[in-house]
């Protein structure tokens, strides 16, 4: 996957080129918009074909945002996206399943749940996508709408913890469960709508506020790190799969940077 | 507001925190006495043994740590208040004294008084046969008041009678022993 995400740069980068070759007959207008998202939220909406209910919905968290826009009158445009978003998600259906299925690997033994309380594990997302996009005009206000892949890369912390101790005896067992730590890249999609409207302009900059709304589908971690470690023997592993797809939304307000008509650029023409 | 009313204002607030309450006297502790005793771990839990018979796969010592709470303290304080531990609060929120523990366990050894097995004859050393069973770390905290150890023993010995010596080493020098009652294990 660490492929994926080079290629998804080139691709980008190499769509990008050919808009600029072939912008010598571009009469309309283009512009460069580079966007930061500061007051990001984002949730998940929903899971599908997992086993286990890990992407369940969730409370609102942190999301900061990075894009970079080219936008064309009447065509499209092309835009390449960083961000990097943190949710939380309440493990107590996960626990009944592991303590369930403890309970069946060691049926006459005693299983004591050593998590906190609170049940939460954290998760953090980074995704770089690219795609393309469009551009509605209404009156003051540009609405537009994006769609493109991309992939992503998670880390979670922490993991689900039993202890299982033997009955008539001082041997036991700890098991963890880990989602996603140093899970690889995956594949995520995107769609978006965003809207922003001008704030200050100057000369061929132009200062917007926006606001935008992504629906991101992700590939779900591929398996769960069971990690078995009695007192005295090395700790076993065994992978559990929880394969599926996930759905994620985000919500983001910042400030657009537009730089008016970039193919009029001294720099851009031939 | 003017600027003297405010700093009469500023002086008065901080006047009348600190003066809320006094400095609690300090009382430093430290390891006093070692008493093992025998637990058995057939269940979710080691539970102090009923008789001297445990089976030795579920065979748990225990070491109490006691904590000599008054050699450090201030002769008056000890007038005062002289066998009491842990943080004395008053109604008002303040304390009159507070414990100070600056040990900690750094190691611990135990042995047989007995033959253990072909490679382990009376008197020597069979720490490798135990493992700490207690889930606090001791090694890192160890509070002001007492402390217990669970050492479980997973290995099942050729005699069945046994007698061990535990050992308990604390960071300052401090080497606190005690010999434990005779054991049978099954």
């Amino acid at each position: 996957m660490a492929q994926l995400k080079r290629l998804s740069v080139l691709l980008f980068l190499c769509a990008l080129s050919f808009q600029l070759f072939a912008q010598d007959e571009e009469k309309k207008w283009a512009n460069i918009e580079v966007d930061a998202g500061v007051l990001g939220l984002s949730s998940f909406l929903m899971t599908s074909w997992s086993p286990l209910t890990i992407y369940d919905p969730q409370d609102f968290e942190s999301l900061v945002s990075l894009q970079v826009s080219r936008v064309k009158e009447d065509r499209m445009g092309l835009w390449l996206g960083f961000s990097r978003s943190s949710s939380k998600a309440d493990l107590r259906d996960e626990a009944e399943y592991f303590s369930q299925r403890l309970s069946a690997m060691h049926p006459n033994d005693f299983i004591f749940d050593v998590n906190d309380s609170t049940y939460t594990i954290k998760y953090v997302r980074k995704h770089i996508h690219f795609g393309v996009m469009m551009r509605e005009k209404l009156g003051e206000v540009h609405l537009n709408f994006g769609g493109g892949v991309g992939a992503y890369y998670q880390t979670a912390s922490p993991g689900l913890r039993f202890l299982v101790k033997e009955q008539g005896s001082n041997v036991r067992s700890e098991y963890t469960y880990s989602y996603g730590e140093g899970n690889a890249w995956n594949w995520s999609a995107t769609v978006y709508v965003d809207a922003d409207m001008n704030l200050y302009r100057s000369g061929k900059f132009e200062w917007n506020v926006f606001g935008r709304v992504s629906c991101l589908g992700f590939g779900k971690i591929q398996e769960i790190e069971e990690r078995k470690a009695p007192l005295h023997i090395p700790a076993t592993y065994t992978s559990i799969e929880d394969k599926g797809m996930a759905l994620r939304t985000d919500v983001v307000i910042g400030l657009r940077m537009r730089m008016i008509n970039i193919e009029r650029w001294k720099v851009f023409k031939h | 507001m003017n600027s003297k009313s405010l700093m009469l204002f500023v002086l008065l607030f901080f006047g009348g925190v600190s003066s809320c309450c006094e400095e609690p006297t300090l009382i430093y502790v430290a390891p006093e006495k070692l008493i093992t005793s025998h637990m058995n771990n057939e269940g979710p839990y080691p539970v102090a043994a009923e008789t001297n018979v445990v089976p030795a796969k579920a065979y748990v010592m225990r070491a109490w740590i006691k904590m000599d709470a008054i050699r450090y303290v201030d002769q008056e304080f000890k007038k005062k208040a002289p066998f009491q531990i842990g943080m004395s609060a008053k109604a008002d929120g303040c304390y009159d004294f507070k414990q100070i523990n600056e040990h900690w366990v750094e190691g611990w050894d135990v042995y047989t008084l007995n033959d253990f097995d072909a490679s382990h004859p009376a008197g020597s050393k069979v720490t490798d046969h135990f493992e700490l069973y207690s889930t606090r770390c001791i090694y890192t905290e160890m509070s002001a008041g007492d402390e217990v150890m669970q050492l479980a023993l997973y290995a099942t010995p050729e005699q069945n009678e046994q007698q061990f010596i535990l050992d308990v080493y604390f960071n300052n020098g401090i080497i606190l022993r005690d010999t434990s009652s005779v054991v049978w294990l099954n």
